[in-house]
């Protein structure tokens, strides 16, 4: 396995986690009182932060623990680098989940052209983020394994 | 010409024409009405252009299709092409979505967040275009 599919299983992991508990702290506010109020934008750094810094632990620490199973049998560690396949792949569930992120940017216009309150334009365009990055992973793995 | 070269070219330049239009609609109401830009009925145009931007692009679509009728339209490279182009325009599309959540942090008026989001977005889409128009022209493995 490359370090790229690792990120890739990692983002597959953290994205639907990090978007969980931030819509469910998010949504709870909400809930309780008037959206104005809400103040999302701390959360949501927060979340963005935990998103990026959770893939990358994740990654090295698979890398870690397939080194140290790898000792425990005997063998070399194979840590490979990324190569051609590993770019197709990129490429290949970008641009596939890019048609997701456009219905997120549409979704958040609209919104905004009924006067909607910047609380849930701001989400929509969040939940569209996690959604495109997780159906991304996803491309990727399916491409990993079963071949481009 | 193959199919989807030319239904790449003519929807960028149908993209082309519908975002200038928008823009020509809303600088014309700014001036004519002596608005500041930000207060202008936004809405409307933005729907209209989008809109018959949107469905001309289907109907011409539908005719360069009709034309290629019996023949085979994509093929291992225009699929290369087309993911290259997505790529492109997916990184700029992403720039575009994370603008418009900091400007919406900061409480920028609508007008400029909705705007932004819909050029920064048209750019991507651009972006993409000029990939995939290039990458035609023999450019894919340069």
């Amino acid at each position: 396995m490359t370090v790229n599919e690792r990120a890739v299983w990692a983002t597959l992991i953290t994205f639907p986690l990090v978007g969980a508990v931030y819509f469910a702290v998010v949504l709870t506010r909400a809930a309780e009182m008037p959206v104005d109020e809400v103040s999302w934008v701390v959360p949501m750094i927060w979340a963005m932060g935990l998103l990026i810094g959770m893939v990358i632990l994740g990654t090295i620490a698979a890398s870690i623990a397939t080194a140290i199973a790898a000792e425990a049998r005997g063998e070399t560690a194979e840590l490979e680098e990324g190569d051609v396949r590993d770019k197709q792949i990129e490429l290949l569930g970008d641009a596939r989940a890019y048609q997701l992120s456009g219905f997120g940017g549409l979704a958040a216009i609209i919104l905004l052209m009924v006067g909607a309150e910047p609380f849930w334009v701001a989400n929509t365009l969040f939940l569209s983020g996690i959604l495109t990055g997780m159906l991304a992973a996803g491309i990727k793995i399916r491409a990993y394994r079963n071949g481009l | 010409m193959e199919f989807s070269q030319r239904h790449t070219l003519v929807g960028t330049a149908i993209s082309i024409v519908a975002m200038l239009t928008y823009l020509t609609i809303l600088v014309a109401r700014a001036v004519t009405d002596g608005l500041p830009l930000a207060e202008v009925a936004w809405q409307g145009p933005m729907l209209w252009c989008v809109g018959l931007g949107g469905a001309l692009y289907a109907v011409a679509f539908a005719v360069m299709r009709a034309q290629h009728r019996g023949q085979r339209v994509s093929d291992e490279r225009t699929e290369r092409i087309d993911v290259q182009a997505e790529f492109a325009a997916s990184g700029i599309t992403g720039l575009a979505v994370l603008a418009a959540i900091v400007m919406l942090a900061l409480d920028v008026d609508a007008f400029w967040v909705a705007n932004t989001l819909l050029i920064v977005s048209w750019l991507g889409s651009l972006a993409g275009a000029a990939v995939a128009i290039d990458a035609y022209r023999g450019g894919l493995d340069k």
